[in-house]
């Protein structure tokens, strides 16, 4: 079975999740971080066969470059996860009003959120030899929720990237899914407003925020043991 | 330690295809024991394969636009094994008619089981789930109930049906800790797609991203994945699985 | 266990005095010492379980609206609420005469009938606009008309008028009935949309006379089948004593029970205040475990004293409320069989009677889970869970029927129709009060100039002071009589 991944924004607080869940699940996990370097340390200590490389993901360049690093010291490429995202073009933890949106900052965030995985997809098609990638959005990206304008927009572009990129890579045995989380018990959901935030749960049928590690399973599920969905966005929200 | 170690899992329709093929992969990731009805009786091989995999097995000859017997059933169950854990709605039916010659019978008879028999089905085992405040149930739809595709109008309107009951009951349940699902496999190899005739076939493939038909122990696979704790925060979804068609 | 304390009244001279609260022989007594009038005892729960129990139902308060009066004497003698009243009114009081057509041994007001007190329409105006200003925007759900005798005013119509333009939505009227054997009368007030408390303690004709001085029994049987027959909500109003009419609690349930138009039962333990306290020994005094005791017994324990619970909006020594869904095809089962004590403390923590809003829907939706999940709960009788689910599955036809929306006002009727309660209210005499009870009394009289004086304060101490209600005549023969009742001797046993 699949055995090897490269997850970008390991370093994040759901990216680590993903990393763990890989980990126990065989995998041995390439991560890349930008400013997270003590937690790429510490994953790499404790997950076996770990390696990291720093990656600012607004710098295409480097992308085929890291990932050819990488996937030198694993071996081999079998998954790809792209975890890796800004949640407001100010770069801080906030809910961007629509007003407030720049264009440098708008680029920024579809660079990072969208453009990065975008290359990352395009080098790796001639690296993996079969497998899967995941991308990882929120549910703004698929239901009527409120949400920074930005942030889903890129949310909805990795959607129907996936849809296409699925169709392309089919042939070659690479499948590509989108999972779509709902609010999480940390990382970005951390900047939703509490009214939204209370709004979710009044609405969230399992009444709780979801904890990383599930979403992290459900990615690490479709990472390394899918093997025929494809072009889809799997929701895992309790139930909005 | 599998992902549904100790889990008690009832399976419509398992005693052939996809349902067979669930049945042991829920048994192979540590269900304590597996229940399979079917229409017709029969389901040795489920039951071989569930034995083989270490789990209890239980095969039942029932309808499940059968209330009354589907009732006692679960009834059976909950008695004898303490509570279910799972419910896989699998059991379904197709016919290939064009729209013309789909007359009132057999329009009721697809909606029959394919409806109403996962509705009855589903809230005989939910009583239980209920009263434990836990459970999941997962139904298997299908791609010709999501997309304009050649398709028997009654078979594509009753898995239709299927995705619109799993939002409203996973939505109703969830307050009670149960997750409710849709698995909606695309055309599967041996499936009910081996009725299509060949130049669909053909075509269907042509268009299918990974080119190839799925299997049922692929999705089988995905099913053991949805129904275990480890996919704990996903509720109410309809999730494709068509290889990219 | 520590022993409570709290401060209470002396008896004779009602001034402020501390008391212990002392359990015997598994009931509840409040110890007090006067400096002037010596030592005294008295009954407060005839169960010191219930006492507990109702103690352990805890709620937060929501602090007066409107002026509030400075502390100088200390409670209860600053009442108009004083910064030290905890809970503001939920239901405002309003004794629209001081005239009335009984003399009532059992009365626990003054009446006055000589030059009597009739509240006028501009008085009455600006108490509303007082209320409606200090409501703020909350809802205003309910208002009391009572005196004397509120149907002796002559524009009582009017003022259920005033108050239902102002936004009250439940108009209630505490009467004796007796003029309501008058169906054009009665045609009046079903107009306005008045809901009646009506005073019936019992169906004997020489208890009647005990209690009331009178024979009233008769008319206020006609007075009833009117009410039915107009479809006005009716509340029966028995004040309950020892000895006297005990018997009748049955009865009085039964009768509530079996009519659609009466909505519930509020039963008043004996209170020994204004003529009451005059006219009736203390061994009459009953208390609301007795109560609970003698509805048992009276349903065959299927109604038990852990169906009720206290009110969240008051001390839970003041009510203690029992509500029953009324099943299709006969009979009824307490709420608390198919929801916790504590949800149905919940639901009563908006107002004082439940008002069918989103909680209620939201916990009837629960129970509908529970009930189907686990039929075979304790607390039911086989069959009654499907009894239970077949009745609410029919409800809910009634308030969302299919093809036709179904106005608020018609939903609303078809929820509270749906339910009988039961009322357990214990008015405060100067030998039971309580402090830590009237700071947080949430019914009381309203006045013109905003102040508001809590109803047991009010009754005790504020009211014989009340040129308007109190009659010189009679508060010299309360003077003259204390403490033993003088007027009428009192059949025990």
């Amino acid at each position: 079975m699949a055995r090897t991944a490269i997850v970008f924004g390991a370093s994040g607080a759901l990216g680590r999740a993903v990393a763990a869940s890989l980990a126990r699940d065989g995998a041995r996990v390439g991560l890349t971080y930008c400013r997270g370097e003590a937690v790429a340390r510490e994953l790499c200590a404790t997950l076996d066969g770990a390696v990291a490389r720093r990656l600012d993901l607004t710098v295409t360049a480097d992308i085929p470059r890291v990932i050819d690093e990488l996937a030198a010291e694993l071996g081999s490429v079998d998954a790809f996860v792209h975890c890796a995202a800004l949640f407001s073009t100010t770069g801080g933890p906030v809910f961007d009003p629509l007003a407030a949106v720049d264009e440098a900052g708008f680029d920024r965030l579809l660079a990072v959120n969208v453009r990065s995985a975008f290359f990352a997809v395009q080098h790796l098609a001639g690296v993996m030899k079969g497998g899967n990638v995941v991308l990882v959005a929120s549910i703004d990206s698929v239901k009527s929720v409120p949400a920074p304008v930005p942030y889903a927009a890129a949310g909805g572009a990795l959607v129907a990237m996936a849809r296409a990129l699925a169709k392309d890579l089919g042939p070659r045995n690479l499948r590509v899914n989108v999972v779509a989380s709902g609010v999480l018990d940390g990382g970005l959901s951390t900047a939703l407003p509490a009214r939204l935030r209370a709004e979710y749960l009044k609405h969230c049928g399992l009444r709780r925020v979801g904890k990383r590690e599930e979403v992290a399973d459900l990615i690490a599920w479709l990472a390394l043991q899918n093997t025929y969905v494809t072009g889809q966005t799997v929701v895992a929200d309790g139930c909005l | 330690m599998g992902l549904l170690t100790g889990k008690r899992v009832l399976v419509t329709g398992g005693s052939r295809g996809l349902g067979r093929a669930i049945c042991k992969a829920v048994a192979t990731e540590g269900a304590r024991a597996v229940a399979f009805t079917s229409l017709h009786g029969g389901g040795v091989e489920s039951t071989q394969d569930i034995e083989a995999a270490g789990a209890e097995a239980r095969a039942y000859q029932v309808s499940t636009t059968d209330a009354a017997a589907t009732a006692q059933l679960v009834a059976l169950l909950e008695k004898e094994w303490g509570g279910i854990d799972v419910l896989v709605n699998n059991a379904g039916v197709s016919q290939t008619l064009p729209l013309a010659l789909i007359d009132e019978a057999d329009f009721d008879h697809v909606m029959s089981v394919n409806v109403k028999g996962v509705f009855l089905t589903s809230k005989a085992v939910l009583r239980g789930m209920m009263r434990r405040k836990s459970g999941v149930i997962l139904n298997i739809g299908s791609l010709l109930g999501l997309r304009a595709i050649d398709a028997p109008v009654h078979y594509a309107a009753s898995k239709a049906a299927v995705h619109g009951l799993t939002l409203a009951m996973a939505k109703e349940v969830a307050r009670h800790n149960i997750r409710v699902l849709c698995l909606a496999p695309g055309l599967l190899e041996d499936g009910m797609g081996k009725n299509v005739p060949e130049h669909r076939l053909k075509d269907f493939l042509e268009h299918c991203a990974l080119g190839r038909a799925g299997t049922f122990e692929e999705v089988a696979r995905f099913a053991a994945f949805l129904v275990s704790d480890r996919s704990a925060y996903t509720t109410g979804e309809t999730i494709l699985m068509d290889g990219g068609l | 266990m520590n022993e409570r304390t709290t401060q209470g009244l002396c008896g004779t001279c009602k001034r402020l005095v501390d008391v212990r609260v002392i359990t015997r022989d598994g009931a509840v007594y409040f110890a007090k010492s006067c400096p002037e009038h010596g030592p005294e005892e008295h009954l407060v729960a005839s169960s010191a379980e219930w006492f507990e129990d109702a103690l352990s139902f805890e709620a937060p308060m929501e602090p007066p609206r409107g002026e509030v009066k400075p502390v100088t004497r200390g409670c209860p003698f600053d009442c108009g609420p004083c910064t030290e009243h905890k809970q503001k009114v939920f239901m405002p009081v309003i004794p629209i005469t001081s005239a009335c057509n009984l003399d009532c041994p059992i009365c626990y007001t003054v009446n006055k009938n000589e030059g009597a007190h009739m509240l006028s329409r501009e008085s009455f105006a600006a108490v509303l606009a007082h209320l409606t200003r200090h409501a703020g925007g909350d809802d205003l759900d309910i208002i009391n008309f009572t005196g004397g005798e509120p149907t002796l005013h002559p524009e009582l119509p009017e003022l259920l008028r005033m108050a239902r333009a102002a936004g009250y939505r439940r108009l209630t009227v505490s009467t004796n009935g007796l003029k309501l054997a008058n169906e054009d009368y009665v045609e009046v007030l079903a107009a306005v949309d008045a809901r009646i408390v009506l005073s019936l303690d019992t169906f004997d004709d020489e208890v009647d006379r005990r209690m009331l001085g009178a024979t009233t029994l008769k008319t206020k049987l006609r007075a009833l089948d009117l009410l039915q027959k107009h479809d006005v909500t009716t509340t029966i109003l028995p004040a309950v004593a020892a000895g006297l009419n005990d018997k009748d609690v049955g009865p009085l349930l039964e009768l509530v029970l079996s009519r659609p138009n009466i909505c519930s039962l509020e039963m008043h333990t004996l209170t020994f205040t204004g003529q009451g306290g005059v006219g009736f020994s203390r061994s009459a005094r009953i208390t609301t475990p007795d109560l609970h005791r003698l509805v048992d017994e009276a349903t065959g324990g299927r109604i038990a004293w852990r169906d009720f619970v206290p009110s969240p909006l008051a001390h839970s020594h003041c009510y203690s409320i029992c509500y029953l869904l009324v099943l299709d095809g006969g009979g009824y089962v307490p709420y608390t069989r198919f929801m916790s004590r504590a949800r149905l403390f919940e639901l009563l923590g908006d107002s004082i009677y439940i008002e069918p809003r989103e909680k209620v829907q939201e916990a009837m939706r629960e129970a509908i889970d529970d009930l189907w999940a686990d039929p075979d709960r304790a607390g039911l009788a086989p069959g009654q869970a499907e009894a239970i689910l077949a009745t609410l599955k029919r409800l809910l036809g009634e308030l969302f029927p299919p093809g036709g929306a179904v106005s608020l006002d018609a939903r609303r009727r078809v929820a509270e129709r749906a339910s009988k309660a039961i009322y357990i209210h214990s008015h405060m005499d100067e030998e039971t009060f309580d402090v830590e009870r009237i700071k947080r009394c949430n019914i009381g009289v309203p006045e013109a100039d905003g102040s508001n004086i809590p109803t047991c304060a009010y009754n005790v101490l504020y009211r014989e002071k009340d040129q308007r209600f109190a009659d010189g005549e009679m508060l010299e023969r309360m003077a003259a009589t204390r403490p033993v009742g003088r007027r009428l001797p009192l059949v025990t046993g």
